[in-house]
């Protein structure tokens, strides 16, 4: 699955898991970390990825860090409280819509089905 | 992973460069994901690699990223004083304003009108104050990301920016209430009780301006760039 579309509405979801899994990430370390979970089949493009990292700061679910690393400047990005509370919300959403999906792709499965 | 040759930084700092970016925030975070991805590549793909960043990072998207930054950062500043300033009054916080204000009041009630348009300075002057030093901190850090990368258009944090932008408002708003009337002539503008009422208006929004600013900053000074 590496539609772009399909990604883009699920992506706030993606960073928020990650970033509840490990407590600080940077740009890129998000783009590799998606890449490496998915044997890269997800791309997240860099298009997409520092958009919805600043919309979510600005929503105050982010909150950044300015790190001095080697010789130059770096942004990372961690949880606030009301990021965490998201995370759990924003999950369930997903994986509503995902159970939706596959009754409607199999209409054989039952209602009650967990993935 | 290997380290860049101070020949391929600075490659990376001139394609940078070129695309005229302002906001610090932009530039600190592109430059770190060149450099991030660049690092995972023999020198000998240095070039090919540099070009696809580039294809990436265009002019026009590069340009339109730090669009829509500026106005998440002046959202999330105001977001940000909002929510300081709803916060704020818990209960003995909302009886010691109250308070304050109460003997305010009794203050300006006693007053001349000419010295109740000069008691809007106070919190004017503290508000410059502030902007002066959250300027002078976000040029410090600022500083550092300017050695890094030069741009051909100033460059300053997107959050000191919105801070200025309110800063020309405030500003604005007092120079059209004691000037307006001035240009236009209106006699005895002073007594009037609209103008009167107007002034102790101002004077609450100035306050409260000046002390959620100051909280805001507190908050943001410790993970950004003012």
């Amino acid at each position: 699955m590496s539609n772009n579309n399909l990604i883009k509405g699920s992506l706030q979801t993606i960073i928020l898991k990650l970033l509840e899994e490990n407590e600080k990430m940077y740009g890129y370390e998000i783009t590799q970390r998606v890449k490496e979970l998915t044997s890269g089949e997800i791309k997240i493009t860099e298009g997409a990825l520092y958009p919805a990292l600043h919309k979510l700061e600005a929503e105050g679910l982010l909150t950044t860090e300015i790190q001095q690393v080697d010789n130059r400047v770096r942004k990372y990005y961690s949880l606030t409280k009301d990021g965490q509370k998201e995370v759990t919300s924003k999950l369930s959403e997903l994986q509503g819509f995902v159970e939706n999906l596959q009754r409607i792709l199999n209409p054989e499965i039952k209602p009650g089905f967990n993935i | 992973m290997r380290k860049l040759s101070e020949q391929e930084l600075d490659q990376i700092k001139k394609a940078i460069s070129a695309k005229e970016l302002t906001s610090a925030e932009i530039l600190l975070e592109i430059y770190d994901h060149y450099v991030s991805h660049l690092e995972g590549f023999e020198s000998s793909k240095f070039e090919e690699e540099l070009f696809e960043l580039e294809q990436k990072f265009s002019f026009r998207y590069c340009h339109a990223l730090q669009s829509k930054f500026i106005k998440a950062s002046k959202k999330e500043i105001f977001n940000l004083q909002w929510s300081i300033f709803k916060t704020y009054f818990t209960w003995p916080r909302f009886l010691a304003t109250a308070l304050i204000l109460v003997f305010y009041f009794l203050f300006w009630m006693d007053v001349s009108n000419k010295t109740k348009v000069q008691l809007l300075i106070i919190p004017i002057v503290a508000i410059v104050i502030l902007s002066a030093w959250i300027y002078y901190q976000s040029f410090k850090k600022v500083s550092k990301i300017k050695q890094m990368i030069a741009s051909p258009k100033g460059i300053q944090s997107s959050l000191l920016a919105s801070i200025m932008m309110q800063l020309s408002l405030i500003t604005s708003s007092f120079n059209l209430m004691i000037l307006l009337p001035k240009v236009f002539d209106v006699p005895n503008y002073m007594e009037s009780s609209y103008f009167i009422a107007g002034t102790l208006l101002l004077f609450f929004i100035y306050v409260s301006y000046s002390l959620t600013l100051f909280e805001a900053w507190k908050l943001k000074t410790k993970s950004s760039l003012i």
